[in-house]
């Protein structure tokens, strides 16, 4: 694998550096762009490795997860009061993930970020695969799954709906709509690189499913024009989406009455943390993948740089709403509100979790203060793990402490996760991983005509000094 | 059980159904294997184990065939003429369930009960409102009975020497012919073991076996019935009367370690009677005054308005301290009485070191209190209180004016009450000399239950002949040689007195099942009248007493009506006899000079368990599992100390502790209880069953290990060492502190009557954004509970249970926090741990109006009723849980697992068909029993009327004994909820959240007495 | 939108997006006026620089959005305070407030359906075949070569000349290539 490229010895400030640097030509860096997908790259006798680990953990979570659909839901360790737990720990948790995807490639566009541009793939697939978990948890999480579709509005004999007052079926609305947003985001990023993948791909059987996925693009200017106009207005979608996503996830929560959950700041609450996970998330991936596929060109320090504020950034207004919302728990002056957020959370049983997690979230990010460490991999990707298992913990908080004890004291009780708990859980990152996996060793995980596209403007920057 | 076995099953039951497979089994049934079976596998089809919800496919198999078998015994109507109560039509209309009066005996004392019948399957046990123990009221032994009766484990087979016999061949062994060979010609050998009884039939036929063998003897024995009640009435007035008591008219009552609420005979009444004088509704009212005095926090001590915790030993001096002060004070009017009276009792309560004591002072208030009552006043103490207590009690309530006055005296119903002969030793000690041949029991668990000092076990084994009918293959019956299955009393002819007197018809509601006999037949069959039925008898008997002249009206009526009227006992004239009554004084008081229990080690009190009874209960889940009264607890006993002496001791809740006396040793886990006395320690008997029973076994410790016949309620110096391993207690609540928030409301009367408005900020319409829904026309539904009189005996939780079929989850889930009651009783403490204010709160559905769990579903699987129900819709319930996260009360149960799914055909037989059986992944909740409200608004429709004012009545306010709980329709100004409602001291739980509940709350007012620093609570 | 079609093209290649841009100049200064260009990324101007008119798919995808917004306030509407009206939570019958984020998601999920069908139909994708996937070397068109493609043919000059004409021109721009494409009638 390549090393890192040595920065010049009067290197400029870091956000004035070089987004992409020194790339070959464009033949040379398709060449090492795509060859992994021919070759497996430089370490190809890695991948049935990644693939058996990521394979056997996902078959554990469908194990599980039948294993629940035969026993039922007492498998677990919910119970009366904790009737939420795990699994929607869970799927709040994936779902949040999803967002930085989302938010980097459709973000970032409409503020026209050239950085966006060597990352934007990545996160868009791990939004993708997020959301395929995230989807899997609420069904599962049913008392009887099999009946997920009375969720759904139909026509039938009984004339039984929905009932929209609840906020569950705005989240079936917002989940689909999401997942089916990102993917059509997603595959239209690809449809480029999809027909150059076709174009340099050896062999006729090859030629034919990237050809087929391709749709035959040819690059006619006229595509690229309404390519453009489709582009920006998914994006201009998408942006707004994401943010409405996590809101309906929040008012889940808000809706009840529960002291922890009624909370009006969930929304913003709520997505600020997603998005500060999903960072997290996007940094354990591309950073590996940088130094295994020796992209230090491509994902250059300026990138760690901005993700490194970005996580900052995140992070203190994490900070914010948690000081804001035992502010105004306190400031409420109900006696139920300043039992959760006064007593039961920072003292009660699960006081441990609660602390943890707050300082792994509020201080862990403060380390980038100092540029040093925004651009120093190794700080970047133990915090994001940090980050990543933290934000888990607050989900779990948040949902059980509120549940563990509520308003009378005499059905308070305690919950404890069974074995079957954590095996979903690990589960569900096997999943991920193994769909991950197979995106980096067959999919175009670089936007290579974005790439391109990025370098020429740069040049004319360069050339004609235009802004 | 191996495979190959379970393919000799499969095998014999392929291709057979219904009938058939008893064929199947019988060709079985001699095999070693089978009686291996019987013995340990058989009664494995059970609804429940304790450790969780697996079963083996065997068993399953095995139940469900001779299951199969029961049914098509089962829906058979008994073959004679049975006659439903008098308020029903007397023909069956399917779908219409039918209510017969009958009577459940306990130790020899009947309650009346009206049984629900579905298409002749009793589903439901009730009070019978005509009978006087009952008023309509039933208890948790009564409505659980029904269980029992479709038990699977229950005894299918008469057994000689372990192999399958018949009730013929007993009959035959036992005719008098055959049985003189063995016992003599005047049956010296012969000795009979019953438990005790009132019934006439029992008393003449053990008359004519007397004649018919003049040598032979007769015994009875309950290890809860204690000689003590009997022997201090035998010191104090002479003869074992029965103290009748009218709580009515009691303006103060003194309970001496008495659990008259919720456990002693006649409960259901006294409590009834008591709460009568509790709920008050003016602040104008007059309320009693309650003073309760014992070591464990009993139902009636939680409702006390003042509670003084003492060791068991120590009510002794304290009773005597009391007595004295009240003769001191009305020494006036009590000239009467002799000055060697007067001494004992001086001696006595010095003996205890009353003086010493640190609850002088509240001796000596109550004392005042009760003497300023005179007359109208009650002093009660629990049977298993010494004697000499008893004695004390007499002689006080005697000064206190009260005997004729709100104390009288009958004739007891028990037959041959107070003689010698209502004990085991001496049976044991001729069981031991080698005098008894052929030993007949009748019921009862002598094997389990008798003091360990006698050892009877190996007497019985050593037996040359013992015959033993028993409902279930119990310790006794793996050691007799004879087995009968018995009838259970829903299957059985037979009759009964209440605590009263009054007697009552016990009618069955069923044929036998397993062909279960009644211990009229079988003595019937020693007497020598083989072939007679339990209803010639019964009615032969009542012939001869009422004179066949008008016999069959007047059984017509007996049988409508579950008694025959105005027959209690009349009262006696009893008056003291000085010279027994002192001497019994001077006795105690000089055992006591006798160094009693040395400080420091622990005084074991035993007492009656408020869920198995005796043990007799235990292998019935819906009583296993429901929370004790005070502490919660569930599948198991426990060593119940206070904190203070849990302290000393250095022992923590939940650790396996080893109980010693007199070098028998017991292992329970231990229960922290606040308000228990210190240095003390109580342990419930009944547990530790090791019969067949496979429910019971295994679960808690056995306490009858450490009883002897000295020492049969209290050991005084009993020691308790650590075992340093954990045993996980499932208690239902964990959490008993109030946190200052507005659950419970409770004030005194003085405060009461300062602020008779204490609750307003409590009730009415709080600010919303929406305007709500008016709920105006038709049936309005609402409940109130008065937590005055909530004694928290539980009895409404069973009902709700038995109404509703609501699943037992098993320890397992238990301990996880998911029990399914519907309704709850909520235990809160207030004060010290070591002496607390106990309140009791029952908590169901409050149907709010404005549901928080409502607008969560996402599939309108809950939704309100116009007449103001939150119902439940459990065939649309997808089960997101989202209502039960949201709903404030958490009373919404979740069916974790299938948990009916692995029931027997037997079992399934109790299910109410008015209601859903909920299957796996639905949520579920108290609906007020709409399954009744419909069924009656249809029948008014039907009679083209509208519904009548408590014309329907929920499950739980049905059960109620002191009627705490009141249902009805607020719009019908008739209906008493109306009344309710409007008190002053009503309020909603949790009402500024807005959720304006349909149950209101009466808050709970006390009586303390402002001579002892009332104000306090 | 009908997509780029004649019977005679010329098209030349080249290597560089600035060479191309420079092409489109010449060409259209030359009085070639129906373009089309081929290049592995978007040219900012490029367009432009063809003279392509703006298509009216933002004005279409608007639509969709609208249509997926009535759509999911209409199905709300009627089942819950149309079809059929339970007493929920004592809320109001028709709660506007509670349909408002299902509403938001069909709009979003309306429009971004649209986008994307509505490119297909605007480019004509997929088209698996098109004459220029037979010229020789053209895959490289999506990897780091730029075509420029004329139609030829005016009222002045027949297709032949028109594209001989054109050809010089592509060779003086420094074309790596110069191909004549014709159409098989």
């Amino acid at each position: 694998m390549a090393s890192p490229a040595p920065l010049p010895s009067e290197a400029p400030p870091l956000h004035e550096r070089l987004v992409i640097r020194n790339l070959p030509d464009n033949a040379a860096l398709t060449q090492q762009l795509l060859s992994p997908i021919w070759r497996g790259g430089s370490r190809w006798w890695l991948w049935p490795l990644l693939f058996c680990s990521s394979g056997l953990l996902a078959l554990l979570f469908f194990v599980l997860i039948f294993y629940t659909f035969a026993e039922g839901i007492g498998v677990w360790g919910n119970n009366i009061p904790v009737a939420w737990a795990y699994a929607i720990t869970d799927f709040v948790w994936w779902i949040g993930i999803g967002h930085a995807g989302t938010f980097i490639s459709a973000f970032l566009i409409l503020l026209n970020q050239k950085w966006r541009a060597s990352i934007n793939r990545i996160a868009e697939a791990m939004t993708l695969f997020a959301l395929v978990n995230a989807m899997i948890f609420p069904v599962l999480h049913l008392g009887r799954p099999w009946f997920f579709y009375w969720l759904i509005p139909y026509p039938s004999a009984m004339r039984v709906w929905p009932n929209f007052r609840s906020a569950l079926p705005w989240d079936v609305a917002a989940i689909s709509t999401y997942f089916t947003v990102s993917l059509l985001f997603w595959y239209v990023g690809l449809i480029p690189d999809l027909a150059a993948v076709r174009d340099s791909a050896p062999g006729a059987i090859r030629k034919r499913i990237y050809g087929l996925l391709a749709l035959g693009w040819r690059g006619a200017s006229r595509h690229w024009q309404r390519y453009r106009i489709a582009y920006i207005i998914l994006a201009g979608l998408a942006t707004p989406l994401v943010i409405s996503v996590h809101s309906i996830v929040s008012l889940d929560f808000s809706i009840a009455q529960l002291p922890g959950w009624h909370s009006t700041i969930f929304p913003p609450y709520f997505v600020v943390g997603a998005i500060y996970s999903g960072f997290a998330m996007v940094l354990m991936l591309i950073l590996p993948i940088r130094s295994a596929f020796g992209l230090h060109d491509v994902i250059t320090e300026r990138h760690l740089d901005v993700l490194g504020k970005m996580l900052l950034v995140m992070g203190m207004l994490l900070a914010y709403s948690y000081v804001c919302e035992a502010f105004t728990a306190y400031y409420s002056g109900n006696q139920f509100e300043q039992y959760t957020y006064l007593f039961a959370r920072p003292m009660g049983p699960y006081a441990w979790v609660y602390w943890s997690m707050t300082l792994c979230n509020v201080l862990t990010p403060q380390i980038f203060w100092w540029s040093y460490l925004r651009t120093n991999v190794v700080a970047l990707f133990c915090a994001s793990v940090v980050i990543f298992v933290a934000m888990w913990a607050e989900r779990f908080m948040l949902i059980v402490t509120s549940l563990n004890r509520d308003f009378l004291p005499s059905s308070w009780h305690f919950y404890a996760p069974t074995w079957v708990d954590w095996g979903i859980l690990i589960g569900s990152l096997g999943l991920f991983c193994f769909l991950f996996f197979a995106f980096l060793r067959w999919a175009p995980f670089i936007p290579l005509s974005e790439l391109k596209r990025t370098r020429f403007e740069l040049r004319r920057e360069a050339e004609h000094g235009l802004p | 059980m191996t495979d190959e076995r379970r393919d000799r099953w499969a095998e014999a039951l392929r291709g057979r159904s219904g009938a058939a497979y008893w064929r199947g089994l019988e060709e079985l049934l001699d095999t070693p294997e089978f009686r291996d079976a019987v013995r340990h596998e058989f009664p494995a089809a059970v609804d429940e184990i304790p450790e969780g919800i697996t079963r083996r496919t065997f068993v399953k198999l095995l139940g469900a065939s001779l299951a199969l078998a029961g049914v098509s015994a089962c829906t058979a109507e008994p073959a004679e003429k049975i006659l439903p109560y008098v308020t029903q039509p007397p023909e069956v209309t399917p779908g219409i369930p039918l209510h017969y009066a009958t009577s459940m005996v306990l130790d020899g004392y009947a309650t009346g009960l009206l049984v629900e019948s579905h298409a002749g399957r009793p589903t439901k046990v009730e009070g019978n409102p005509a009978h006087p123990a009952s008023l309509g009221a039933a208890g948790v032994y009564e409505q659980a009975s029904v269980l029992q009766l479709y038990d699977p484990d229950r005894a299918r087979v008469v057994r000689a020497d372990r192999r399958r016999s018949s009730w013929t061949a007993l009959t035959q062994a036992l005719a008098p012919t055959a049985l003189r060979t063995h016992v003599g010609a005047r049956g010296a050998g012969l000795r009979l073991l019953l438990e005790p009884t009132s019934s006439q039939v029992v008393a003449e036929l053990l008359d004519r076996i007397g004649t018919l063998y003049p040598d032979s003897k007769r015994y009875y024995f309950a290890p809860l019935a204690s000689g003590h009640r009997e022997s201090g009435m035998r010191a104090a007035l002479g003869s074992a009367f029965e103290t009748q008591y009218d709580f009515s008219r009691a303006d103060v009552v003194l309970a001496l370690d008495a659990d008259f609420l919720a456990a002693m005979p006649f409960h259901l009444r006294h409590a009834r009677d008591f709460a009568q004088r509790r709920h008050i509704e003016q602040p104008t009212d007059e309320m009693n005054r309650l003073y309760v005095a014992e070591a464990m926090l009993t139902p009636t001590g939680g409702l006390a308005d003042h509670r003084l915790r003492v060791r068991a030993s120590e009510i002794e001096s304290l009773a005597a301290a009391v007595t004295n002060q009240v003769m001191g004070e009305r020494a006036a009017q009590l000239s009467n009485i002799p000055g060697s009276a007067r001494r004992a009792v001086a001696h006595l309560r010095d003996a205890g070191g009353a003086a010493q004591s640190p609850w002088a002072p509240w001796a000596q208030a109550v004392a005042h209190d009760l003497a300023e009552h005179a007359g109208r006043s009650i002093v009660i103490a629990g049977p298993q209180q010494s004697a000499a207590v008893h004695v004390v009690v007499h002689l006080l309530n005697a000064a206190l004016g009260n005997v004729g006055q709100t104390v009288w005296y009958t004739e007891s119903p028990i037959v041959e009450a107070g003689e010698a002969n209502h004990a085991l030793a001496p049976l044991a000690e001729e069981m031991r000399a080698g005098q008894v041949d052929t030993l007949v029991i009748l019921g009862g668990n002598p094997a389990y239950t008798a003091p360990a000092d006698l050892d009877f076990a190996r007497l019985l084994r050593a037996l040359p002949r013992s015959v033993y009918l028993g409902l279930y293959e119990n310790e006794t019956a793996a050691l007799t040689h004879w087995f009968i299955p018995a009838a259970h009393y829903l299957e059985s002819w037979g009759d009964a007195r209440a605590y009263d007197g009054t007697p009552s018809i016990i009618q069955p509601l069923i044929a036998p099942m397993y062909d279960g006999k009644t211990g009229s037949e079988l003595l019937a069959a020693l007497a020598g009248e083989d072939d007679a039925s339990a209803h010639s008898l019964v009615q032969g008997s009542w012939r001869g007493r009422v004179g066949s002249a008008n016999f069959d009206a007047f059984w017509t009526d007996v049988l409508h009506r579950g008694l025959v009227p105005r027959s209690a006992a009349p009262r006696t004239q009893a008056s003291l006899r000085w010279r027994t009554l002192v001497r019994a004084l001077e006795q105690a008081a000089n055992a006591r000079r006798a160094p009693a229990a040395s400080r420091g080690r622990l005084e074991l009190a035993f007492r009656q368990d408020p869920k198995v009874y005796d043990g007799r209960f235990a292998n019935v889940a819906w009583l296993q599992e429901l929370p004790a009264p005070v502490t919660k607890l569930t599948w198991d006993n426990a060593a119940m100390l206070s904190p203070a002496t849990a302290a000393r001791l250095a022992v923590a809740n939940e650790e396996m502790v080893e109980l010693g006396a007199e070098g028998r040793v017991l292992r329970v886990p231990v229960l922290i209880v606040p308000g228990h006395a210190d240095d003390a320690v109580t342990v419930s008997l009944g547990y530790g069953r090791a019969g067949a029973e496979e429910i019971a076994r295994g679960v808690g410790g056995n306490a009858y290990r450490l009883r002897t016949t000295a020492a049969p309620y209290l050991v005084p110096g009993a020691t308790l060492t650590r075992r340093n391993v954990g045993h996980p207690l499932a208690i239902t609540q964990m959490h008993s502190a109030l946190h200052g928030r507005a659950i419970v409301l409770q004030a005194t009367l003085e405060a009461f009557r300062r602020n008779p408005r204490f609750t307003q900020d409590h009730k009415g319409r709080v600010l919303t954004l929406y305007q709500p829904f008016q709920y105006r026309t038709g049936d309005q539904w609402a409940m109130t509970i008065d937590l005055s009189t909530c004694t928290g005996c539980s009895a409404c939780v069973v009902a709700c249970q038995a109404e509703n079929n609501i699943p037992v989850v098993g320890k397992a889930d238990v301990l996880k926090g998911r029990e399914m009651h519907w309704i709850r009783i909520d235990r809160y403490y207030s004060g010290t741990p070591d002496d607390p204010a106990v309140v009791m709160q029952p908590m169901l559905c409050q149907q709010c109006e404005k549901a928080p769990c409502e607008y969560v579903c996402p599939v309108n699987a809950t939704v309100h009723s116009p007449d103001g129900l939150n119902e439940m819709i459990y065939n649309r319930c997808v089960g997101t849980r989202f209502c039960s996260n949201n709903c404030p009360y958490k009373v919404r149960r979740f069916n974790w697992f299938d948990y009916n799914a692995e029931i027997t055909e037997t079992e399934k037989m109790v299910k109410n068909p008015d209601v859903t059986v909920r299957g796996r992944g639905v949520m579920e909740k108290c609906t007020f029993c709409v399954q009744r409200i419909r069924r009656h608004q249809i029948q008014a429709e039907l009679e083209e009327r509208p519904l009548r004012p408590g014309e329907v009545k929920t499950a739980c306010q049905q059960a109620c004994p002191t009627q705490a709980i009141v249902f009805g329709s607020y719009t019908d100004p008739e209906d008493g909820i109306v009344r309710e409602l409007a008190q002053a001291r009503s309020y909603a739980v949790l009402h500024e959240l807005g959720t304006q509940p349909r149950v209101n709350y009466l808050a709970r007012i006390t009586n303390p007495n402002p001579a002892m620093g009332g104000g306090e609570r | 939108m009908r997509p780029f079609r004649a019977r005679v093209q010329v098209m030349g290649e080249f290597s560089s997006a600035e060479a191309l841009l420079r092409a489109v100049e010449r060409l259209r200064a030359a009085g070639y006026r129906r373009l089309e260009a081929y290049s592995p990324f978007e040219i900012p101007g490029l367009s432009a620089a063809l003279g392509l008119e703006r298509p009216r798919l933002s004005l279409y995808i608007l639509i969709c959005g609208l249509l997926g917004c009535l759509f999911a306030y209409w199905i709300q509407w009627y089942a819950n305070v149309w079809n059929y009206l339970l007493i929920v939570g004592n809320r109001p019958i028709h709660p506007v407030l509670a349909f408002i984020p299902a509403t938001f998601e069909g709009t979003v999920l309306g429009a971004s359906l649209g986008a994307f069908f509505g490119l297909l139909a605007w480019t004509g994708l997929p088209t698996l075949w098109h004459p220029v996937f037979e010229i020789e070397g053209f895959e490289r068109t999506t990897i780091d070569r730029f075509w420029i493609t004329a139609a030829c043919g005016t009222d002045e000059r027949d297709a032949e000349q028109d594209a001989e004409h054109g050809e010089r021109v592509l060779a003086e721009l420094g074309a790596l290539r110069v191909v004549r494409l014709r159409e098989t009638p």
